[in-house]
């Protein structure tokens, strides 16, 4: 093997962690809504969306159709993201989170799926689908693979630290509240427990992380448009890993993100192999395989591999 | 009065499950509701410790009108209540059932769960202990690290009892303690309530089939019939009623 492709190897290597790392914070944050509160939330892209496009907006260089030009460093856009997608989750809550769990779905799909036809169409804001590029990606400034370095260790920090959120909330006296609002609802009320409160509490959570891996996303990218919030990535995929990983468990959240990612990344690789004439179903193929993995971990481990086992909590 | 209900009324559909009720609960008293089933006690209950609004009358408690108040408010004044049905939380330990209780814990905000560690334990660590003296109180410390899930319908109840302890409420609305729970642990159960009564002053209201266990804990004995008060008084008074025994035997229709 030449050096240049050994080099090609840990290019490679470190783009499958940065996005596995990305995509871990979007299962926590899901881990966070349905894990933990068992809020049904297809609507996940809509989250990603809005933390990707504040942080794009409000990082971007001057431009003459979009809102743009505040040029400011990721260290004030990335909280600034998920401060925005947290606001559009309580507007959301105070509307939808009484609503039982199937109907919530219905809602969240709704959702996001108005908020993607806003960023496709808001034009003044987003640029509509040409997207907002350019973008700056912290640490770009050191020398050869050091920055996509640097930003790998940025992911990774970060996802540590929501991780720690995550666990700490879950083993907190608020995540005891939220399983016995889980168990019995009617109970947690008779026993004094704001139910409504503590759902949207978690709700706005998640959906604040889910908001931080859109920025982290659009800035890795150096770039944001529509397809980024394709609900197959920005939800189905997150799904798909939650549920391999083993929901409930935020361990199970990360690792099911990146074994995933590392699934639907080779599986990219691999369908670069086949034959001309059938490289334009490839894409179907990938979506398979990343079903046929969830079968076969499924048929091991019935909760997911870190999830909990039968009989615990 | 700790408790006043004024000519509640409350129909499901076409059903009338409670039509002008009216009755009320002394501060410090063992007050009984007893009456043939369909005879609305349930929901009554259901209306005082706001589950459901009534669709006319009035709830007062501790002077102030709650009617229709959510029940996490209605908890916060110092009113719970316990199921007929135990409504446990099966997949968390009893101890936990129990710790989950008392409101205002800084570990059950996020905020303070995520900044305030050494308050959160600190609490944690009294809560346990509270914890720990009730399941002492209940003979259920054997059990403390089980899922409460895995327990049995009684001792399912006495949890149910439990988890009101810790909320050192000024009334407890006891729905059929005494349920499916056998003879032995029944006598236990009502000693407890007594206890419960005499030594931490909890004022009681109790929905209860046992004659003997209402005859031995209550007084008043309020009887419920067709979604109103039939009549009351002690439990030997009410025994001689001829009303009362018409409505247990279905001769008052």
């Amino acid at each position: 093997m030449s050096p240049d492709q050994l080099y090609g190897f840990f290019l490679y290597g470190i783009s499958l962690l940065t996005m596995g790392g990305i995509y871990a914070v979007l299962a926590l944050g899901l881990n966070m809504h349905w894990g933990l509160t068992g809020i049904l939330n297809i609507g996940i892209a809509g989250f990603f969306a809005v933390g990707a496009y504040t942080s794009a907006i409000l990082a971007s260089a001057p431009h003459p159709v979009h809102l743009g030009g505040f040029a400011m460093p990721a260290i004030f856009t990335f909280p600034a993201a998920m401060a925005a997608s947290a606001v559009v989750a309580y507007g959301i809550a105070r509307i939808c989170i009484r609503l039982r769990s199937d109907y919530l779905a219905i809602a969240s799909i709704g959702i996001a799926e108005i908020l993607r036809l806003v960023v496709k169409n808001a034009r003044e804001l987003t640029n509509g689908t040409l997207g907002i590029s350019n973008l700056p990606r912290p640490f770009d400034w050191v020398p050869g693979a050091g920055g996509q370095l640097a930003f790998l260790a940025l992911v990774i920090v970060l996802v540590l630290g929501v991780y720690w959120l995550a666990e700490r909330a879950r083993t907190s006296p608020w995540g005891r509240t939220m399983r016995a609002i889980r168990d019995n609802e009617e109970a947690a009320r008779a026993l004094g427990k704001d139910v409504d409160a503590f759902r949207t509490r978690a709700f706005v959570t998640g959906a604040a992380f889910m908001g931080l891996a859109g920025a982290l996303t659009a800035h890795y990218l150096k770039f944001i448009g529509p397809e980024a919030t394709d609900p197959l990535l920005a939800t189905f995929l997150v799904w798909v890993m939650l549920i391999v990983g083993g929901s409930g468990s935020n361990k199970g959240a990360i690792l099911g993100a990146f074994l995933m990612w590392a699934v639907w990344s080779v599986s990219e690789i691999l369908a670069g192999y086949l034959p001309s004439e059938l490289a334009t179903r490839a894409a179907f193929v990938r979506v398979f395989i990343i079903g046929f993995v969830l079968v076969i971990v499924l048929q091991r481990y019935e909760s997911g591999i870190l999830g909990p086992r039968r009989g615990e909590s | 009065m700790l408790l006043e209900i004024e000519d509640v009324a409350k129909s499901f559909g076409g059903l009338q499950a409670v039509s002008g009720c009216t009755f009320s609960v002394e501060k410090g008293s063992i007050t009984g509701l007893i009456g043939p089933n369909g005879a609305g006690k349930t929901t009554t209950f259901n209306i005082v410790a706001g589950v459901f609004g009534p669709d006319s009358g009035s709830v007062r408690f501790a002077g102030r009108d709650v009617t229709g108040m959510p029940s996490h408010k209605l908890f916060g004044m110092g009113l719970v209540r316990t199921f007929q049905i135990p409504h446990e939380f099966g997949h968390l330990t009893v101890r936990d059932n129990l710790m989950t209780v008392p409101s205002g814990q800084p570990g059950e905000r996020l905020l303070g769960a995520w900044l305030a560690p050494a308050k959160t334990r600190e609490t944690e660590d009294r809560i346990r202990a509270q914890a720990d003296d009730v399941l002492e109180f209940l003979k259920l410390d054997r059990v403390a690290g089980d899922p409460a899930g895995t327990l049995s319908g009684g001792q399912k109840k006495l949890l149910e009892l439990g988890r009101a302890m810790m909320a050192e409420p000024a009334l407890i609305l006891l729905d059929e303690p005494g349920a499916g729970v056998n003879p032995t642990l029944l006598e236990h159960l009502g000693d407890m309530i007594i206890e419960l009564n005499r030594t931490r002053g909890y004022s009681i209201c109790i929905i209860e089939h046992n004659m003997d266990m209402i005859a031995k804990l209550c007084d008043p004995v309020i009887v419920m019939a067709q979604g109103a008060v039939l009549t009351q008084g002690t439990m030997d008074e009410v025994r001689k009623d001829k009303r009362v025994l018409d409505a247990y035997l279905g001769g008052s229709r």
